[in-house]
């Protein structure tokens, strides 16, 4: 058998092979390998990028009100809670809100300063604009709050928010109450709101009301 | 703030030159102006602060469309209005009236005039609350005449508005002793506010005076600063009305009291007393003066009886000598003026001539004339002469005392008396009748015997209350025992009757006798109690009960049902004898939900809201839009 034949053979190479492996080891300097341990760990997955935070900055963002929400307002420390599932957008200089139907609030700061009769009609009309509201007209004139009577005023926290409310108002083919805020902050800044609620919509100016009383100082940004 | 002030030569928005200035409400000037074409005009200017408030703005659009759509001549039209931009203040345009107001005609107006005026009034008032637009300022300068009382013009719609807007002093005053108690108090101006000015300026029309003793001063100070007692003022304005004619007699100006109910329904304190429309009130008014005619005809066929007939009308004769009409009775309760009230130095106690020195009230009705009963001292009546259904009667009695204070009528005739039944005058006496019957009357023998029926009649209400006493007494004594039985196994005697009873017997424990017990229990009848949506419990008399097994004797028992998330009822459930079951079902009503308010954990600062607006202090709000308001 052939194998027979070949065995004699393996013998005899048997003792120069082991003694050349033996001195190969040798002559590659002796080390001790590497525990298994190491060669063992697993090769750790690549880091997942997570999405960034909206900004809440462009109405394409779709952003929605939850009940955690706290709505920047341009210009100054305030915030406030938007209604609940409205949609909002702090936008560079106005914070818009809207709801799914014609309710809509929309806040901004601006100077109480020398110039600030001049500022606040401005911010009014710019408020009423950026809201889409189309303001009362009595004579062919725009409605403009008495700003030295308030039809009422509410207290936040420490900060006094003083309100006008004019029917007739009109968004979106609906008519309804305009509600004018306004309100000084901690640092002197006025905060100026312009808030629509329907008529047929009490939801809506209830929603308003309530985001109103939220307005204070942020506790994150 | 006030309406902008502009001197002679001024311009008004641009095409009105100021000439002069015509009227001045505080809150709304009015000047006489040239316009650019040359045309005469009146221009309204309102306080700048009355266009930011909205509402206003609105109703005054809506009061001058409705302006201009009444039938021609009977309003002076509104032809240009705007904002006059120096100033931001409103504007509206007239042209100016070239008739004589009713103040300005200074003269007083017969009743056929008064009436006349009144159904012209009617035309445009009423045509203008159809449309929903009350005037709110009526007054004897917005009230314009032509010759033969053609046209009636009014002018001043909605005045009160822009005078609500911005108040001041100057329109306060300016309107006041013409506006109704309603409008004074709460501001609430509805048509029945402008029937109450139209019969104040029937009064004033007919007097040449206000009806108001706090506004004799100034009646009218059209572009001055009337000044008059306004405490006074609004006292009167709260409290009875004195019967016009008497008013007018305090003022020394003859007036029929003929007029008096039109006229006291017209002032009506309670705006749903007064007349629906002007129209109504015009035709009362004509209604009136059409019986005094009638029976000033009649009574000149009458011979005079007592002294000679003063020249005078009746009353414009020295209120001294009696001649001074009853004081009359609102809705349900005689009014007590007293003379001494009226006339200085008070009234003599013989002069005093008396026909029913006191209105008599039976069973809620109101008597008539002929029913007037004269209570105690002299009497002369003289009844039963039938005059086209009135009746006449004199009569002398005692000087008022505080018990009877409403002394004085004997003088004159009652003509007008019959037939002011409770259906008839609603509420409001029988006016005295002057009509110049002369001086105090000497009794006449033979009368005294109609005391008779009023002997009789007061013997009936005093065993009638008798009666009514005893009953009481019974009835207390029979409800006694119940309050000591059992509430929920009554005793015997408590019986239906005692609806206190039940109520009574909520507090103390049970504690009925075994035989009492017993006879209950042999009565007791099965009660089922139903609530929806459900209870989780049922109190039965104050005590907690199973409702599957509750079995009650017959009597009243206060139920009290209560489950949680709803709002708790109680109620009555009567067991009678001999019925099979009683069941009884409580439908109840939801709480109404606290409005959540944001939590700190939302906002950690700045959340504790407050409302410092919305205090109500026992006023009437309602949240219209974003804000509660309050009427």
């Amino acid at each position: 058998m052939p194998s027979m034949r070949l065995r004699p053979c393996v013998r005899a190479l048997r003792g120069p092979a082991v003694l050349s492996l033996f001195v190969a080891l040798t002559a590659c300097g002796g080390a001790s390998p590497e525990p298994a341990v190491a060669s063992a760990e697993p090769t750790p997955p690549p880091k997942k990028k997570e999405k960034p935070k909206p900004k809440c900055e462009t109405p394409e963002e779709n952003c929605v009100a939850t009940p955690d929400t706290q709505a920047k307002i341009a210009g100054t420390d305030l915030v406030f809670i938007p209604p609940e599932s409205w949609i909002y957008v702090q936008g560079e200089e106005i914070t818009l809100t809207k709801g799914a139907e014609t309710g809509a609030l929309a806040m901004t700061s601006f100077d109480g300063g020398a110039d600030e009769a001049k500022l606040r009609d401005g911010t009014y009309e710019k408020l009423a604009g950026v809201a889409d509201v189309t303001l009362p007209e009595h004579f062919k004139k725009k409605f403009v709050p008495n700003w030295a009577k308030a039809d009422d005023t509410k207290k936040t926290g420490d900060i006094e928010v003083k309100l006008w409310q004019a029917d007739d108002a009109k968004r979106g083919g609906k008519s309804g109450y305009l509600l004018v805020m306004l309100a000084s902050d901690p640092a002197g800044k006025r905060v100026m709101g312009v808030a629509f609620a329907p008529k047929d919509d009490e939801k809506a100016a209830e929603a308003i009301s309530k985001s109103l009383e939220t307005l204070g100082p942020g506790s994150y940004q | 703030m006030t309406a902008p002030r502009l001197s002679g030569g001024g311009i008004i928005a641009g095409k009105y030159t100021v000439r002069s200035m015509m009227g001045n409400g505080g809150a709304v000037i009015t000047y006489q102006c040239v316009s650019q074409s040359g045309q005469e005009v009146a221009v309204k200017v309102y306080d700048p602060a009355v266009a930011s408030n909205a509402t206003v703005m609105k109703s005054l659009e809506q009061a001058y469309a409705a302006t201009n759509a009444l039938p021609a001549g009977s309003s002076a039209p509104i032809i240009d209005a705007g904002y006059d931009q120096p100033t931001l203040a409103p504007f509206s345009v007239t042209e100016v009236l070239r008739l004589p107001s009713v103040h300005s005609q200074q003269r007083r107006f017969s009743p056929e005039e008064v009436v006349t005026l009144l159904k012209g009034l009617a035309r445009s008032l009423d045509l203008a609350h159809v449309r929903q637009v009350v005037h709110g300022a009526i007054k004897p300068t917005n009230v314009f005449i032509g010759p033969s009382m053609n046209p009636v013009v009014v002018t001043d719609f909605a005045a009160n508005l822009p005078k609500a807007a911005a108040p001041t002093q100057e329109g306060y005053v300016g309107s006041a002793p013409w506006i109704a108690p309603e409008q004074a108090q709460s501001g609430s101006v509805t048509p029945a506010a402008d029937v109450f000015s139209v019969a104040l300026v029937a009064f004033y029309a007919l007097t040449g005076r206000s009806y108001w003793r706090s506004c004799q001063q100034t009646a009218v100070t059209p572009g001055g600063q009337p000044q008059f007692d306004l405490a006074g003022w609004q006292q009167e304005l709260g409290s009875t009305r004195v019967p016009p004619s008497l008013r007018a007699a305090e003022l020394g100006v003859p007036l029929s009291p003929t007029l008096d109910i039109a006229l006291c329904k017209a002032l009506a304190s309670d705006p749903n007393d007064r007349y629906r429309s002007i129209g109504e009130f015009a035709s009362e008014m004509e209604n009136a003066l059409t019986k005094q005619q009638v029976g000033q005809a009649a009574t000149m066929a009458l011979p005079m009886i007592g002294d000679a007939p003063s020249p005078l009308p009746a009353n414009m004769r020295n209120p001294e000598r009696g001649h001074a009409p009853l004081p009359v009775t609102t809705t349900g309760a005689t009014m007590a003026l007293p003379l001494e009230a009226i006339l200085p130095g008070g009234i003599p106690p013989q002069a005093m001539g008396g026909m029913g020195g006191q209105m008599q009230q039976m069973g809620g009705q109101q008597m008539g004339g002929q029913q007037m009963q004269q209570m105690g001292g002299q009497q002369m009546q003289m009844g039963g002469q039938q005059m086209g259904g009135q009746q006449m009667g004199y009569g002398n009695m005692p000087a008022p005392t505080p018990s009877q204070p409403n002394g004085g009528w004997g003088n004159d005739s009652s003509q007008g008396m019959g037939g002011y039944g409770p259906g008839r005058d609603q509420g409001y006496p029988p006016p005295p009748q002057p009509n110049g019957m002369g001086a105090p009357q000497t009794p006449v023998p033979g009368r005294s015997s109609k005391i008779v029926p009023v002997v009789i009649g007061f013997t009936a209400v005093a065993l009638l209350g008798v009666i009514a006493t005893v009953f009481v007494l019974q009835w207390k004594k029979s409800t006694a025992p119940a309050a000591e039985g059992p509430p929920v196994v009554p005793t015997a005697t408590a019986t239906a009757t005692a609806t206190q009873t039940a109520d009574e017997t909520a507090s103390p424990p049970p504690t009925g006798t075994a035989s009492a017990s017993a006879s209950a229990e042999e009565k007791k009848i099965p009660i089922k109690i139903t609530c929806i949506p459900g209870c989780d419990e049922i109190k039965v008399a104050g005590e907690k009960i199973e409702p599957e097994k509750l079995e009650l004797a017959p009597g009243s028992y206060d139920i009290e049902v209560s489950k949680s998330g709803y709002e708790s009822q109680d109620g009555k459930l009567e067991v009678k004898d001999g019925a099979p079951s009683v069941a009884k079902t409580f439908t109840l009503k939801a709480e109404q939900a606290a409005t959540p308010i944001p939590t700190a954990k939302t906002v950690p600062t700045g959340t504790k809201t407050g409302n410092t607006g919305n205090k109500t202090g026992g006023k009437n709000c309602k949240k219209v839009g974003f804000i509660t308001k309050c009427t």
